[in-house]
Order: C-alpha cells, then structure tokens, then sequence
C-alpha cells in the first residue's frame, strides 16, 4: 500500500492513537551536604508488527522488515520501546564555587537478548538484557561553564533524538526477528543519525540569555558492515589513533512562543594501517529548529554527512573499497497538546538516504532511503503514568529498486519516577 | 507489497516516495525544497523568538537555578506600582521573613507554621528585591526564584529542596508578594538521561488568576491577603505592611525595648534607571500621598543614628545567644547594620 495514501485510508482509525514525549522529572532529596536523585522509567508495549518483502531481495541495512525478503512476515512482542527502561542515580554537591556531581545510569530490556537490536529470538532460560548508558562525572561554576567525563549521550544528533515524538513510543522496530531486544528504533536511521552513548571529554558553555555552545573530544569509533556490503574497522584495518570531535551551538528562548534552534557537527578521522587504502574523514553536519506556541509544537531537521554512514555513526559509512559514502536525511514533526486532558497528538515524517559509494555496484541492494511517518496519541492518566497508541508505517527502498515495506502499532505505557 | 517488474516498481516508488523515489535531479530540488523549509523554520523560530522575548527584563542575580529580575507586570490593565521606590534591605528581609506557611498533619490534626523562606534565600533574595524596587519602573514587578533545602521531619537528616517563586512590587505603601510557587517540589526535567537545566516553568504569580498551593500561607501581623474583586481572599497574595510585619521577631520578645524600625522601611521614591513604558509619568522626586505610605511610615529617622545601631547591634546578639536566630542569620544581619556606618 502506498505509504502516504495507507496513512490516509487509516486517518479515522488513527484518529484516537497516542503518543508521549520522553521526558520524566524527578525531585531531588539532600542527605548531609550531597542532593540525590533518583530517576528513571519503565515502559512496555504490545507491538503488532507487518512486514511486506520484496521477494526479489533483501533491502540491505534497509530498516522496514530488517533482513527480511521474500514476502509475508508477522511479528508480535512485549518489547521495550526507543526508550529503554531506565534506572538513574545522581548525585550532586557544591563546594565554594564548584558544583559537581556524578551520574550513573543503567537501562534494562523488557525482552531477552544482549544488546539492543542483535538479541536472539525469544527462547526458554532466555535472561532480559541490560546495559549501562551513563556513567560520567561533571563539575561546573557559573562563571566559566562545566566539563563532563565519561559516557554519554554524544552531541551530534542529540537534540534530534531529544525532540523526537517517538522516544516515549516504539516508532520503527526493524528487528523482526531478534524477539524484541531492548529498544526499538523510533526514527534513529529514518530521519536522523543516533547520537549514540559515547566515552567522551566534553566542555559546555555557561548559558548566555539562551545562548549556549558544547564541544567534546570523543573515543574514536569503528566502523561497522551492518550491511554485509561495506568494510568494518577490522577489513579496513582501522586505527584507533585519532579522537572524534563533536560540537553543538543552540539558542532556546522562553514566552508564548517558545523555542530553540541548534546546529552540530561530527567528526573522526579514518586511518587505515593497509597502505592499499587511503585514510578518509567521517563528516557530519546538522540543523534543526523547535518552536512551540499554544499547545503546538514545529519541530523541523536535517543533517548531511560524508562517512558517516546512516543510523548508527559509521555504519556503513564505507564501501567495499574503503570509500566514503554520502548520507543525508532529515524528518517534520507536528504535535498539539489539548488543553484540559493534556493529551498530546502528533504527526512526524522523515527519512535517511545513502548513497552509493564509487566502488559500490548500480545494482547494488543497499538501501538508498529509509523513509517513515508516525501517528500518534499520548495521554497523561497522572502526572507520572502515560498512555501510548502509535502507528508507524516504515519503508526501505534499494539501489537497485528492491522494497520492503512494515507496518507497526504499538500500544503500551510509560510510568516516569 | 506489489509483485511487479523493475521498470513497474521504479514508477511505484517514484508514486510513493516524497524524495527518495524521485529522479536524481528531482530529488535534489525536492531535497533543496525540504531543507530550504527547515532553514525557514529555523529563521522563522529566530524571529518569533525575537519578538516574543520577554521585553524589559533585566536580571539582577542568577545562581544555581535561582534567580531575581526586573520584568514587566503580568497584567497590562493592572494599576501601575509605586515604583521605583528604595526600602531597606533590613525592612525587606523582616517583611518576607514574616510570612510562614501553615503545615497541617493530617495523622495529628495539629498544624504548625513553618517560614516560608529560610536565612540562605532571604540573604540572596533581600538585597536584590531591594535593589529590584528601586530600579523598576511603574508598570515593572521583581520576579524571583529561589531554592532552599528543609528537613523533611523535624530533626531529620534527610532534606527535601522546596521552591519559592513569586512577583514582589510596592503599592499604595505596601508590599505585595504574590506567590506562584510556596515550597513546591524542586523537579527537574529528565529526557533520555540528560539532567536538563530547563526545568518546568516557575509560576511566577499572577494577579488575575489564584495559583493554586500545597500550602496555605499563615496570617501574621502586617499581613493581609489580597482581597480579589468577588471579596474572596486570595492566599496566593500577600500585602505587607513594611513597618509591621517581622517587627515582633526582633521587638518581640522584649516589648518597648527596641525603637520602631520605621526609618529603614519608610520608602523614598527614587528616579528610575530604566524608563518604564510611556503609559505612566515618571515619579516625582518627592514621595506624594499616592507613592508613600503614611506620614508615621516615612518619618525620617530620628535621634542619635549610632545609639540606635548600637541598641539593634545588641539586640541582635541577645537574640542570637537566645537561640532566636541562626548563627548565619545573626551574620548577615550584623553585616547589614555595621554597613550602615
């Protein structure tokens, strides 16, 4: 079905679907000179899951049915959605002009599986997975900014993730046929690249009148086949020898039409000890804008990016001959929060294309776009319990004209703490 | 999903795809349509932001997510205030120092009453709502926001951080406090593990419109609530009578021992420093029956300036060594009287 006239055929039954934003807020509780928090959420979802390969062939890397080719395919969990369940400790204390702190954070799947999309299919004796996302110190003063060391979030495509509807929802899930996992996709690959947890040295700018700038050193990456048609750190015998580095400006505003604007950048040099390959760049640039006034919020992105690759950083970002690949991708989002229930409906679009690199065949089935929209309803029962109903229609096209095409409904809830 | 021939599925996707099935050059001017939307988005977003930030603000004290400005009145068809207008640090710190909440204990059925701000808020809060009120204009309030930790049982060692955030301005020879938020939850926003310093909007307090409060503000002496226009006292509200209100915390406990502090909140009318809208003439340099209180209230200070200081300085150490008052708040005091030397 076409995907924009099958949303339209199914806009009454759409009509009453929810959706929730991922943020949650916690009180702070002060034990002798330290404030602790304890943070977090758990969420679950039924997701309804239909897949319509190509028979033709695989989408490689494509992110509507994952791997899948060759026709029908139906997939049912009881699955974590893009946010995983979480459980946060901070804690904080103020010495003369320094304030520091340390946050610890852990991030368990509902489903079995080890990681976050390469969990095996479902099993007996199966264990849930976890993983650790954060782990960092930060100290800071009000004069000259803060320096955080550690793993987090990374900077680059983090305020696309941050603004992203489907962080409290499911959004694409891909992984058909890995029983869940932890985290499903949302719209990481299909309108933005994953910020990604990463080790990282990062300085932030006091904030000037809602000015603000960061910058981070980041632990060099690797690169990843994802597709089975690129070169991995391992086959382009890459060097760990060089940091990545990441940076973002932003300028947020309060009022009745409130907002904020930001632009980044990634970037990691790509040395290969194999002599028959040249060392490439990996980079990446964004924009994006969020405005809000009377219940509505705009949020609009975009990225392009050489090297980078496409979802995750470096996946796939090189062909088989260590060439560099094109990446763009950007996606729209449009919510209206009631007054009085304060549910929230939204609608959000987007895609993520790859090119082909100089080596990579016309014929190729490697994605070329990645492409989805989501309808959604998210609805407070309290101030701490939300309710989701999302659809979301995802569609991956190849070089060679190879699709697939997956629809999902996920119905579930979220309790912040 | 459509079992066609390639050429078939090609057209299909050019059908179904807004970009990515497009013809290459289509695609890029599709792709240049779609960015140049989100750049004017972004130059859009620039401009609303631009106009809609909040004119006249001017920040007298920031800190770790506490904060005193000068910003416009809520209410444009409010009366104007009385403003500028210079009361003493010492006049401001006794007036909010007054106010208290009433705690009920619904295990108990008692109620006890508890100061709305501690010793470490009233010494930021005062100096900068003082400085506040004599730098704002007729249609200007000073906004605050301040945070302060409380034992969550008495004695306990585990504290909870309470929020306090409000409008102060001067009126008709009083000052009005008007709560937004009395001892709320200090809560932060978490979004995917970032410890977001964007934290849910303070109510500043609104003279329209009651905030609703967890607690109940108690009635002091110098204290009135706001009478609204249906006669329904508004809790939220305050009016404080300067000369009044906080006297007993020092004048108390020893009655006529301590002279009236009239002196040091007797409000002098004092020339802007920044003009306030054109809607309201600038103050006469001289207080008039419309911008001062009472005759009494205004009265300049009267015998011998070092007697009187002396008297408050022991005052104030009695009171300390009573264990009337913290031993930071007896500082900060002291610091405050010794600089009017």
């Amino acid at each position: 079905m076409n995907i924009r006239n099958g949303l339209l055929a199914s806009a009454s039954a759409l009509g009453l679907m929810l959706t929730s934003q991922g943020a949650g807020a916690f009180d702070m509780m002060e034990v002798g000179e330290w404030k602790v928090e304890f943070s977090g959420n758990v969420n679950g979802f039924l997701s309804d899951v239909s897949c319509e390969s190509d028979p033709a062939g695989p989408v490689l890397s494509g992110l509507a049915c994952g791997s899948l080719s060759g026709g029908d395919y139906d997939d049912n969990n009881v699955r974590t959605g893009l946010l995983p369940s979480w459980l946060g400790f901070h804690a904080e204390r103020t010495e003369g002009e320094i304030k520091y702190g340390v946050t610890i954070g852990f991030q368990p799947g509902i489903d079995s599986g080890a990681d976050l999309t390469g969990a095996p299919i479902d099993g007996g004796l199966g264990l849930n997975s976890t993983n650790f996302r954060q782990v960092f110190l930060e100290f800071s003063g009000t004069d000259w900014g803060g320096i955080k060391i550690g793993r987090d979030l990374g900077l680059f495509g983090s305020d696309a993730i941050l603004s992203d509807m489907t962080l409290s929802g499911v959004g694409t899930v891909s992984d058909l046929t890995q029983g869940g996992g932890n985290t499903s996709l949302g719209r990481i690959g299909v309108g933005y690249l994953y910020a990604d947890w990463k080790g990282q040295v990062q300085y932030s700018s006091p904030n000037w009148g809602g000015f603000s700038f960061n910058v981070a050193v980041v632990d060099p990456w690797g690169l990843v086949n994802l597709s089975g048609v690129s070169l991995d750190a391992g086959s382009f015998s890459q060097e760990g020898s060089t940091y990545g580095l990441e940076g973002k400006v932003a300028y947020a505003w309060e009022g009745d039409f409130s907002g904020k604007v930001w632009a980044s950048f990634i970037s990691q040099k790509l040395k290969s000890a194999n002599p028959a390959l040249n060392d490439e760049d990996a980079l990446g640039f964004d924009v994006g804008a969020k405005v809000g006034f009377g219940g509505f919020e705009l949020v609009g992105y975009y990225y392009t990016g050489e090297g980078i690759g496409s979802a995750g950083f470096l996946f796939d970002a090189v062909d088989a001959a260590g060439n560099t690949r094109d990446s763009d991708g950007m996606y729209a989002q449009a919510t209206y929060k009631i007054p009085g229930p304060g549910t929230k409906i939204g609608v959000s679009w987007g895609e993520s294309n790859l090119d082909r690199g100089s080596a990579d065949p016309v014929t190729t089935s490697l994605f070329e776009t990645n492409e989805s929209i989501v309808f959604g309803i998210y609805h407070p029962l309290t101030s701490a319990l939300q309710l989701v109903l999302e659809y979301t229609q995802t569609e991956a096209s190849a070089h060679n004209g190879n699709e697939a095409e997956e629809k999902a409904i996920a119905v579930g809830a979220i309790l912040s703490y | 999903m459509e079992n066609g021939t390639t050429a078939a599925r090609l057209l299909d996707r050019r059908r179904r795809h807004l970009c990515g099935g497009a013809p290459v050059a289509r695609r890029g001017r599709c792709k240049l349509a779609l960015v140049s939307g989100v750049l004017a988005l972004v130059c859009a977003a620039v401009a609303w932001g631009a106009t809609e930030a909040p004119r006249g603000s001017v920040v007298l004290w920031s800190g770790d997510d506490q904060w005193v400005k000068i910003e416009p009145q809520d209410d444009p068809a409010a009366a104007p205030n009385d403003h500028p207008v210079q009361l003493g640090v010492e006049a401001i710190t006794n007036a909010l120092g007054a106010l208290q909440v009433r705690l009920a204990d619904p295990d108990t059925g008692t109620e006890s009453d508890r100061p709305v701000f501690t010793p470490s808020e009233l010494g930021n809060l005062a100096p900068h709502v003082a400085s506040g009120l004599a730098r704002a204009g007729p249609r200007q309030d000073v906004t605050f926001s301040t945070i302060d930790s409380r034992p969550l049982a008495a004695g306990g060692l585990i504290r909870k951080p309470g929020v306090n955030a409000g409008r102060v301005f001067y009126n008709d020879g009083r000052l009005n406090v008007i709560f937004g938020e009395l001892q709320s939850d200090y809560r932060k926003k978490n979004v995917y593990g970032q410890r977001s310093e964007d934290f849910t909007p303070r109510r500043q307090g609104s003279r329209s419109e009651t905030t609703k409060q967890k607690w109940n503000l108690a009635a002091r002496p110098g204290l009135e609530f706001h009478s609204a226009n249906d006669g329904a006292l508004r809790n939220d509200w305050v009016v404080i009578d300067t000369a009044v209100a906080g006297s007993e915390v020092l004048a108390a406990p020893q009655p006529g021992n301590a002279p009236p502090r009239q002196a040091a909140s007797a409000p002098v009318v004092a020339a802007p420093v920044q003009s306030p809208p054109a809607t309201v003439a600038a103050p006469a340099p001289v207080p008039d029956a419309a911008t001062a209180p009472a005759a009494a209230e205004s009265a300049p200070r009267t015998g011998t300036p070092n007697a009187d200081l002396e008297q408050r300085l022991r005052k104030l150490k009695e009171l300390r060594d009573k264990g009337l008052i913290s031993e930071e708040a007896y500082r900060a005091k002291m610091q405050e009287l010794l600089s009017e030397l």
